[in-house]
């Protein structure tokens, strides 16, 4: 990537500006964390939360989402040497060593999943038992919409949903122009509200 | 539909749909529970992750409120840092200086093959009257050679931007930005032979100096044997037609139901390159490969085979493009020649079952490590073919069953993992796992209906029971005092993939027994020639040795009487008996332990 430093956010109402300020924080962030592998904290604290919502949506499950952030992570701190800022932001580094992670262990277990569904139920959340039960079951039925989308369809619903990825980040992640990425999107996105009906 | 940036996207979203999405899968969040079992499995603590200041995780949270001059230089940026983030700058330098010799190698890497590649195809153009197709060919009219311009020039990018004169090519490219490229359809193989990597593509464009006219070509290259060893077939394919014709000795066969034409051509040392061409709807391809012990002739045919098989053949289709194959309606026999890999099956189905559905998975790799490879077994209930059992057999390690009763089993005459997971609609789901000659075996299903865990403990045995795989325990060997037994000769649990074509994998475990290792010196000595594969005598078998490891580890010595080791070799087919042969005492050096193991 050349002279562009990529939104690292999907929301619209982020700007440019502050894209490539937070491309640069990073950048800044893995430089220390280079000298200093203490200092990768400041990265963890960043991308965390977002990699647990990726790793939870697309796992379903909580225990395998959090050793999917786990070692995501402890790549990206062994691996970071690697990481060039010229070619992607870091953001869409760190997301392509979780879809790896993600990609390779779901090829390990699927047949568990297939088998013991029941197992990898997220747990319930802070909320009060009624918005418990209803985003459980919200969560299911996306989850099971989710899953009968094309592999490459899901993946980018869920990079832009659940790691809060631009098209263009996305696109580093999967080798797609981010034109493509966006496409691709608003067809799963269609796809889905139309199986989803009134779900919304 | 315009969808030109982020804002599109943004305004064309069901803001219905973005909503629910957003509060579905945006919610959830680590719990500092979660966060600091994942600070301790990555080696940073949660006080170190508290300590960041508070100041800066501001900053690094909250959109800064400021201008240009004060967001920093981009990274690209040549101008001198202009107080923003003083270390950007020299980050990018320290990253790039490494990446450019990366992209070095890369280059040259290209610059070479290219250049061999043109060498052995004008070498032929010599021998024959026209020259083999290959990238930056001349027209076919072309009686003196047309010169084609030079092609590869390097930048950050490793995209070369196009221009009329000077020809461009793409390098590094994946299979669907090269489909992009090319203005023809192209083949890419996505199930490559075992013991294949890559593919590396790319795709070039050469002008015909003195016409508007260029030639495309896409150059796939793949390679074949380990890192120190490595030979590469080519592959190329091209919008122009080749300008040669085949030698006489040139045969026609019939390669996964295409004509291919096959010819060898010699090569300056003698080695015999050979040669494979058909034309297919107007695109024209070459694959060429110089043979060597490593790469024969049947291996190159393989590859050339692969290329086809992705042409439609139902039973072995991408249909999904992720580089995922399915195969259904297997028979035993049928799984075991599709996949390379060890595989059981009862020789008569267990009692109480009847005959498998059997279904096979193999899914690419793309960063060219092994090919994940599954083969899922369904055995029907005899008496209600609505209950049935799930047996898969894998050459990756299955993640462990989610909690739950586990516990070892004798079955079939050898030790089975066994837990008994409860579902959260309460019935109990039982799970056997075992390894057979690197293959990761798992049974599972749900106890209900006539699914006893005595009938499926049943099959079990019986499908064990029918494994070549062998166990040899030598007689207790006593040496300077050490008495050293190898417990066992086994199929390890350790390793997470299959062992190499022509192979496989044991483990040896001994136990040092009846020792106080009162001296720490000799026991810290013993410990660390264990560690050291060149304690032992490897000349009586060609093994490998993968890996070995000592219980209790020297970081946690303590001075036990009873200490086990196990070592893991990769064996190839046909061995001999291994002997083991060391010292464990550097005060008795004539005083040899000695251990025989029985080849397998």
């Amino acid at each position: 990537m050349t002279g562009a430093v990529t939104k690292p956010v999907m929301n619209s109402d982020r700007d440019e500006r502050a894209a490539a300020s937070q491309a640069a924080i990073d950048a800044r962030l893995v430089v220390d964390a280079l000298a200093n592998r203490a200092a990768f904290a400041a990265l963890y604290a960043r991308y965390a939360d977002r990699l647990y919502r990726y790793a939870l949506a697309h796992s379903g499950s909580v225990t395998a989402a959090e050793d999917i952030v786990s070692d995501t992570m402890l790549a990206a701190i062994e691996g970071l040497e690697r990481f060039d800022p010229d070619r992607g932001a870091f953001a869409g580094w760190l997301f392509g060593i979780a879809s790896r992670q993600v990609s390779a262990r779901r090829r390990r277990q699927w047949r568990f999943l297939r088998v013991l569904p029941r197992a990898w139920e997220p747990e319930p959340v802070d909320d009060d038992p009624l918005t418990t039960i209803v985003r459980g079951a919200d969560a299911a039925r996306l989850r099971e919409h989710l899953a009968r989308l094309p592999d490459r369809d899901r993946e980018i619903v869920l990079l832009r949903y659940g790691a809060e990825l631009t098209s263009s980040e996305i696109g580093e992640v999967l080798g797609m122009k981010s034109s493509a990425v966006r496409v691709r999107l608003m067809r799963a996105l269609d796809r889905l509200a139309g199986s989803l009906g009134d779900v919304r | 539909m315009t969808l030109d940036n982020e804002r599109d996207i943004q305004q064309r979203i069901d803001p219905a749909l973005d909503a629910h999405l957003r509060d579905v899968i945006r919610r959830p969040s680590l719990s500092s529970a979660q966060h600091e079992r994942i600070l301790a499995r990555i080696g940073l603590s949660a006080a170190t992750s508290a300590t960041t200041p508070a100041s800066e995780r501001q900053s690094l949270s909250r959109q800064p409120d400021h201008g240009n001059a004060t967001v920093g230089p981009r990274l690209n940026d040549e101008t001198p840092n202009q107080g923003g983030f003083s270390m950007i700058p020299h980050a990018r330098e320290r990253i790039r200086d490494r990446n450019q010799l990366f992209e070095l190698a890369a280059v040259l890497t290209v610059i070479i093959v290219a250049a061999l590649a043109f060498a052995i195809y004008r070498d032929q153009q010599d021998d024959a009257p026209q020259q083999i197709g290959a990238p930056a060919t001349a027209t076919e009219t072309a009686a003196p050679s047309p010169t084609v311009s030079e092609t590869v020039t390097v930048t950050e990018t490793e995209v070369i931007v196009p221009t009329p004169d000077t020809g461009w090519v793409y390098q590094n490219l994946t299979a669907e930005q090269a489909r992009d490229l090319a203005p023809f359809p192209i083949q890419v193989p996505e199930r490559l032979p075992e013991g294949m990597s890559g593919p590396i593509i790319s795709v070039s464009k050469s002008p015909v100096v003195g016409t508007d006219e260029s030639v495309i070509d896409v150059a796939i290259v793949v390679q074949v044997g380990d890192s120190f060893a490595r030979e590469q077939i080519e592959y190329v394919q091209s919008d122009a037609p080749p300008s040669s014709s085949p030698g006489d000795d040139a045969t026609t066969i019939d390669l996964a139901g295409h004509p291919v034409t096959k010819w060898i051509a010699e090569q300056d040392d003698s080695r015999p390159m050979i040669v494979y061409s058909w034309q297919i709807d107007g695109v024209y391809s070459i694959v060429t490969a110089v043979l060597s012990d490593r790469l024969p002739e049947s291996r190159v045919e393989a590859f050339v085979s692969a290329i086809f098989g992705l042409e439609g053949d139902a039973n072995t289709g991408d249909a999904s493009g992720d580089g995922v194959h399915y195969y259904e309606d297997l028979t035993p026999d049928e799984a075991r020649e599709i996949l390379p890999m060890a595989l059981l099956f009862a020789e008569e189905t267990p009692a109480g079952f009847d005959a498998p559905a059997i279904t096979a998975e193999i899914a690419d790799q793309t960063d060219g490590t092994e090919s994940f490879r599954s083969v899922h077994a369904v055995y029907p209930l005899s008496d209600d073919p609505t209950y049935s059992l799930d047996y898969v057999q894998s050459n990756q390690r299955p993640q462990n069953p989610p909690g739950g009763d586990m516990s070892t089993v004798e079955l079939g005459g050898r030790t089975i993992n066994k837990a008994l997971v409860s579902s959260s609609g309460g019935s109990t789901i039982a799970i056997y796992t075992w390894n057979d000659r690197g293959t990761f075996a798992t049974v599972m299903t749900q106890l209900r209906h006539n699914l006893t865990i005595e009938l499926v403990e049943s099959f079990v045995a019986a499908t064990v029971a029918t494994s070549p795989e062998r166990h040899a325990v030598s007689e207790p060997v006593v040496s300077s005092g050490i008495e050293v037994t190898v417990t066992d000769v086994a199929y390890p649990e350790t390793l997470d993939a299959a062992p190499p074509e022509g192979s496989y994998y044991i483990v040896v475990t001994g136990t040092f027994v009846n020792q106080t290792f009162e001296d720490e010196g000799i026991w810290r000595y013993l410990v660390d020639r264990l560690l050291n594969p060149m304690l032992f005598d490897e000349s009586s078998w060609n093994y490998t040795h993968q890996s070995a490891t000592i219980t209790p580890l020297l970081a946690d010595l303590g001075l036990n009487d009873t200490a086990t080791f196990e070592l893991v070799y990769t064996v190839p087919t046909g061995a001999t008996d291994l002997i083991l042969t060391f010292n464990p005492d550097p005060t008795t050096p004539d005083d040899d332990v000695v251990i025989s193991i029985p080849a397998p």
